[in-house]
């Protein structure tokens, strides 16, 4: 089925699995979301919760012998993901779609300038000259903020914020229709966070360019994102837009994870934690995955998965007992 | 860089000088007295004491010492062999070619199945590649080289009569001797380049490199070698300094007059000259090797050019 | 996990099939069923039986590597089992290179091979003897060495300082000084009368005589150019490889060879020397025709050569060695009940085996390679030829041991050390203890000449008759009075004295003295050596000289 109108991707039931010496891991448990064009989706969870997984899972970049995707359907732009050969995928990464990692560090190759590894992307998907390649390139540098005579330069003489932006410019370089950014500024300290967060909603918003933006930062969301999901073990428990999701919190996953955000206005001696574990996720609970640590579980929520109920237009929560928390 | 270059040669000369102490005294010290050895059981003490005055052995220790010195490193003379009364260095020239030719030839091969074995074998993990490959590794560390040497004389030599059975009258003659002792060094390099592989495939930049829409074989190629390089040529550099060294056993079998059949000799002998001469001559190789190992890293990797260049200790980032 | 366990036992076992894989079908060659010999067969037999081709062929093939018109055979190829490293005619590893530095070099006079000291004039014609201490020597006036120096007196007093002070004058115990004459004529100086030839054999037969301008001239390279006055001179020499003589045509002797001793005959025109240091490539040489002769084959090895597949074109000899391994009781520490229970512990042919394969066990205190050896000298019935334990354990039963640790001293050599080994292993089936102490050369020197260096001893020794092998043995005069195993006893001595004494030498005298030996249990024989030697059938008669091969005086066919 295609996209509905407006609707840029669409990823359905979702389903992929890791194997890792005879245990199955469930990493993405159907999976379900839609994101329109030129807006900003952002993916919360905890670390392990499988949002870098379903995000290399779009761009089909997961490591092939562990990682299996083992159902569901990719729409992008009309066409499933999912059925295309690796050549046509090639065509597709980068170009179309294209992913920022998480760790700057280590995501540009040590012994290539930075200049030449914007060069690769620009010359595989397009027919320039290597002159021609190299002046974009230097406009690219420019444009994420980084002077043009740098281009000669190797990763290891910029520091942690000046690599991300070269890794940003790197992605936008053919104008991709869709960036994945998973968790572009985790690594980075808080006042460079704010401007590289600057800056990729900017050229977001300059180039039209669809996102997807994964953190656990719930304040990076409230500040970038037109359409929040949360996930919990590998499943949405709670979609919906900005303002449903900070003003309506319902799945009581959601509602945890809001009240342990310190409160900078009360005085508290303790952290309000969400008790217990995440759940193993080579051994997931009969039921919903969050009812060991739910203080509002039931018998049904332990022996049931819940289904997605459309509480009101465009807010999904996946819960027996949705709270309503404003 | 050339600061760097001239730093490095400079300790060289220094390593070279230690060498040469270290390998002087301990023949020094070592018991047995040469002269009575040379000159048989029967020889009286006069004939003797007439030997080793003429060896220069009768002398005190710092006399030799300085005496050692002074011909080693400023006229480049290591005198004549106590045994033979020929002249060490030029002996060890004449020998040098054959030694060479069968060391650097086992490392290209084995450097270069090795690397290829090990490249296939990591990036097919797990695979079946993967476990042929090790086990092919395996087979050829545990055979010891004497013994595959003697089956391929035997069957090259003898039941096929493609190639002579010893000796260096033809080039053919080398042939052998070089597969033979390239056998055990493919196993390491092999597992080097496999682990180096390992490390390089799961690395962030190699992902980066996928998600841009790279093909696998351009990724392989531009991105994960380079960068799996660097512990190949580490094992490479290690491969280098024993090139010259590692081949007695070879030459033993193949009758090749080479430099390790000269230093076994001279240690059996108690031939002191050529025991230093071949001592020194490998510390002088294996320096070299080292400082173009290390010149090698300045070249692919720039983040350790410019380590070399800040000429301190600057953590790479 | 359980991948990973399955994954190593797979590799194990596939590694272990190959290898197993690769012994099985590896030829020992000589071993009756070797696959690779058996296909080697086919391609040899091919040559032979492939029709009238092949005489055709071996008729063809001899033209080349037959005799020539000057009457000497083409080209022989011997293996050299040990680098000569030089051919420097002092050079002090002599014994590697004997028949290489005779046919290059000549001396004064040749000693006759056998034990009758005669002397045979070579560069010199004769001498004369002055007084006790004074022999005056004449020079032949025509010899000169390959670059058409001609020797004179002043060129023998070069080569008689020059060895002495480089200190390479072993066994120059009568050498005085020399004394130059005229051109063709000197003096020998001795520090007294020297009582028997013998004494003198290195001066006058073993001293290299060469051209002092040849010497100036090449300076430091003359050890691998060898200007010699011999009968063949270097055609080429690789030091560690190989090196190739050719028969001087201009050489002085040449009209006379038949004045001279055999060694200086020109039987063949040219000589290879290829350097082999290991057996069995040596073996596959002679297999695949790239070596005629080799005098070091092991025994396991010869078989093939003798009776097998190359016997039509091989001949084999065995050869035993003169130098026997000894073992030697200290008798002042152990008494003769210890020695004997000690002796008949040990079995000499387990040892022998013990030590490596060419070692043979012995029943007498020396070998056939002897002249004065003979048959009647096997000492059968006693502890060398019985191996008996029981009767071990009686003598010991019957001795003063006290349970204490003997020291068994040898030198450091893997033979030495293997034959040690054994006889520790079989003392300690009858009860007594023991130590190995292996040292270096001088090491051993100094502890076998003091009275408590060591209870057991044992080492290697030689001579030039058998005889002569037993004076480091039995002569009281090894100790300042006592013999190596610390024995003081006069009958023996006198025994000994007749045995050797030139009156008195013969088998009888001889067994008399062994005979005293073994019922005093004052020594014990472990092991020989003994080696195949493989020539071609060519060859119709061996040369020898101090029983080391020499290719240039064998006969060849047609000669």
């Amino acid at each position: 089925m295609a996209n509905k109108e407006n609707e840029f991707l669409s990823v359905r039931n979702l389903e992929v699995i890791y194997r890792s010496g005879g245990d199955i891991v469930h990493a993405v448990n159907g999976v379900s979301l839609e994101l329109e064009k030129g807006k900003t989706l952002g993916l919360v969870g905890e670390t392990g919760a499988g949002k870098t997984t379903i995000a290399k899972s779009i761009m089909r970049i997961l490591p092939d012998p562990p990682a299996e995707i083992r159902g569901g359907e990719i729409f992008l732009d009309g066409e499933d993901l999912l059925k295309k050969d690796e050549e046509a995928m090639q065509k597709v990464r980068g170009k179309k779609a294209a992913m920022i990692f998480q760790d700057p560090m280590t995501a540009l190759n040590p012994l290539m300038t930075v200049g030449d590894q914007i060069l690769e992307v620009l010359l595989l998907h397009n027919n320039y000259s290597r002159e021609e390649g190299m002046k974009k390139a230097g406009e690219m540098l420019e444009e994420v903020g980084i002077p043009a005579e740098r281009y000669r330069e190797y990763p290891h003489q910029f520091s942690g914020g000046m690599k991300q932006r070269v890794v940003i410019a790197m992605a936008l370089a053919c104008d991709p229709e869709l960036l994945l950014a998973d968790e572009p500024t985790t690594a980075l300290d808080v006042t460079i966070q704010a401007q590289v967060l600057e800056m990729m909603k900017a050229l977001a918003d300059k180039f039209r360019t669809s996102m997807i933006l994964i953190t656990h930062d719930l304040g990076v969301i409230a500040n970038t994102c037109d359409t929040v999901a949360v996930i919990y073990a590998g499943r949405i428990v709670e979609y919906g837009k900005l303002e449903d999701i900070f003003d309506h919190t319902s799945h009581p996953y959601t509602i945890g994870l809001f009240d342990s955000l310190p409160d900078i206005n009360v005085k508290t001696d303790r952290l309000k934690p969400i008790a217990g574990m995440p759940p193993d996720p080579t051994n997931l609970p009969e039921g919903c995955a969050f009812s060991p640590r739910c203080p509002y579980a039931t018998e049904e929520c332990r022996k049931k998965v819940p289904e997605s109920k459309e509480l009101t237009p465009g807010h999904i929560c996946a819960c027996f007992h949705p709270q309503s928390r404003s | 860089m050339s600061r760097y270059v001239i730093k490095r040669i400079l300790m060289m000369i220094v390593i070279l000088w230690c060498a040469g102490f270290v390998v002087f005294t301990l023949t020094y010290l070592t018991p047995g007295d040469p002269a009575m050895l040379q000159l048989g059981q029967e020889a009286t003490a006069e004939v003797i004491a007439q030997r080793r005055a003429y060896l220069g052995i009768d002398q005190p220790y710092l006399v030799q010492l300085g005496r050692f010195m002074v011909n080693t490193f400023l006229r480049f003379d290591f005198g004549k062999s106590w045994v033979t009364n020929t002249n060490t260095m030029a002996e060890l020239l004449l020998r040098l070619p054959r030694t060479l030719i069968i060391g650097l030839g086992s490392m290209i091969i084995n450097v270069f199945i090795g690397t290829i074995l090990g490249i296939i074998a990591g990036t097919h993990e797990g695979k079946w590649q993967d476990s042929l490959v090790m086990i092919i590794a395996m087979v050829f560390v545990s055979a010891p080289d004497f013994f595959v040497a003697l089956l391929l004389i035997l069957l090259f030599a003898l039941k096929l009569g493609w190639l002579p059975p010893y000796g260096i009258e033809t080039m053919a003659g080398y042939v052998l001797p070089i597969i033979s002792a390239s056998l055990g060094g493919v196993a390491i390099n092999a597992r080097q380049a496999r682990s180096a592989m390992l490390e390089v495939i799961r690395a962030d930049f190699v992902t980066t490199a996928r998600a841009k829409g790279q093909n696998e074989k351009i990724v392989v190629r531009k991105h994960m070698l380079p960068n799996a390089m660097m512990p190949i040529i580490t094992g490479v550099g290690g491969g280098l300094s024993m090139v010259v060294a590692g081949t007695p056993i070879i030459e033993s079998v193949f009758s090749i007059p080479g430099v390790g059949n000269y230093l076994l000799s001279g240690v059996n002998q108690h031939d002191y000259p050529v025991i230093w001469a071949c001592v020194i001559f490998f510390a002088l190789f294996s320096s070299i090797a080292i400082l173009l190992t290390d010149l090698c890293y300045a070249f692919l990797d720039p983040r350790i050019k410019a380590q070399y260049s800040a000429g301190k200790r600057k953590k790479v980032k | 996990m359980k991948n990973a366990l399955v994954k190593r036992v797979i590799a194990l076992a596939s590694a272990s099939i190959m290898a197993f894989s690769m012994i099985g079908c590896s030829a020992t060659t000589g071993s009756s069923s070797s696959a690779p010999a058996a296909e080697a067969a086919p391609a040899a037999e091919a040559a032979a039986p492939a029709g009238e081709a092949a005489p055709a062929a071996e008729a063809a093939a001899p033209a080349a590597e037959g005799l020539l018109e000057n009457g000497r055979w083409n080209k022989i190829i011997m293996a050299a089992n040990q680098d000569p490293q030089d051919l420097d005619p002092d050079s002090v590893n002599a014994p590697v290179r004997y028949n290489m530095i005779y046919a290059i070099y000549e001396t004064l006079f040749d000693m006759a091979d056998d034990s009758s000291g005669e002397l045979k004039p070579c560069i010199a014609s004769g001498y004369e003897v002055v007084d006790g201490a004074t022999w005056k020597v004449t020079l032949r006036d025509n010899v000169y060495d390959w670059e058409g120096n001609n020797i004179t007196a002043n060129d023998v007093a070069f080569c008689f300082d020059y060895i002495v002070s480089t200190g390479n004058a072993v066994r120059f115990d009568w050498y005085d000084s020399i004394e130059v004459v005229d051109d063709y004529t000197f003096l020998f100086h001795w520090k007294g009368e020297p009582p028997a030839i013998h004494d003198l054999e290195f001066p006058l037969s073993r001293t290299i005589i060469f051209s002092e301008k040849a010497w100036k001239d090449h300076g430091e390279s003359f050890a691998k150019d060898a200007v010699g006055t011999g009968s063949y001179k270097v055609a080429e020499f690789t030091p560690g490889s190989k090196l190739i003589l050719e028969a001087n045509d201009d050489y002085w002797g040449k009209d006379i060879l038949d004045e001279l001793e055999p060694r200086h005959r020109q039987n063949v025109q040219t000589i290879e020397f290829d350097v082999v240091t290991e057996a069995s490539t040596a073996v596959v040489g002679l297999e695949t025709g790239k070596l005629d002769i080799c005098d070091y084959v092991p025994l396991a090895m010869q078989e093939e050569f003798a009776t097998g597949q190359y016997s039509d074109k091989f001949n084999v000899e065995i050869t035993v060695a003169g130098d026997y391994f000894y073992l030697a009781p200290n008798c002042l520490k152990l008494d003769e009940n210890l020695r004997k229970a000690i002796m008949y512990a040990i079995d000499n042919a387990a040892v022998a085996k013990a030590m490596g394969g060419s070692y043979v066990p012995l029943k007498t205190f020396g070998t056939s390679y002897y002249n004065d050896y003979d048959a009647s000298l096997e000492l059968d019935g006693t502890y060398l030829s019985d191996y008996d334990l029981d009767k071990a354990k009686e003598f010991l039963a019957a001795s003063d041991y006290d349970g204490r640790e003997l020291s068994i001293l040898i030198g450091a050599d893997e033979a030495s050390k293997a034959a040690a080994t054994m006889v520790q292993t079989m003392l300690l089936q009858i009860g007594v203890k023991s130590k190995i102490d292996a040292k270096t050369q001088d090491g051993v020197r100094t502890a076998s000449t003091s009275k408590d260096g060591f209870d057991i001893y044992m080492n290697t020794v030689g001579g030039p008759n058998m005889v002569g092998s037993w004076h480091l043995l039995f002569d009281n005069e090894v100790n300042s009075g006592f013999t190596t195993s610390w024995v003081q006893d006069d009958q023996l001595q006198s025994l000994y004295k007749a045995a050797s004494a030139d009156a008195t030498h013969d088998a009888a005298h001889m067994r008399e003295c062994l005979d005293y030996v073994t019922d005093h249990a004052y020594f014990y024989v472990v092991a020989g050596t003994s080696s195949a030697l493989v020539y071609p059938k060519t060859i119709t008669s061996i040369g020898r000289r101090e029983g080391y091969v020499t290719p240039n005086c064998s006969v060849y066919q047609g000669q």
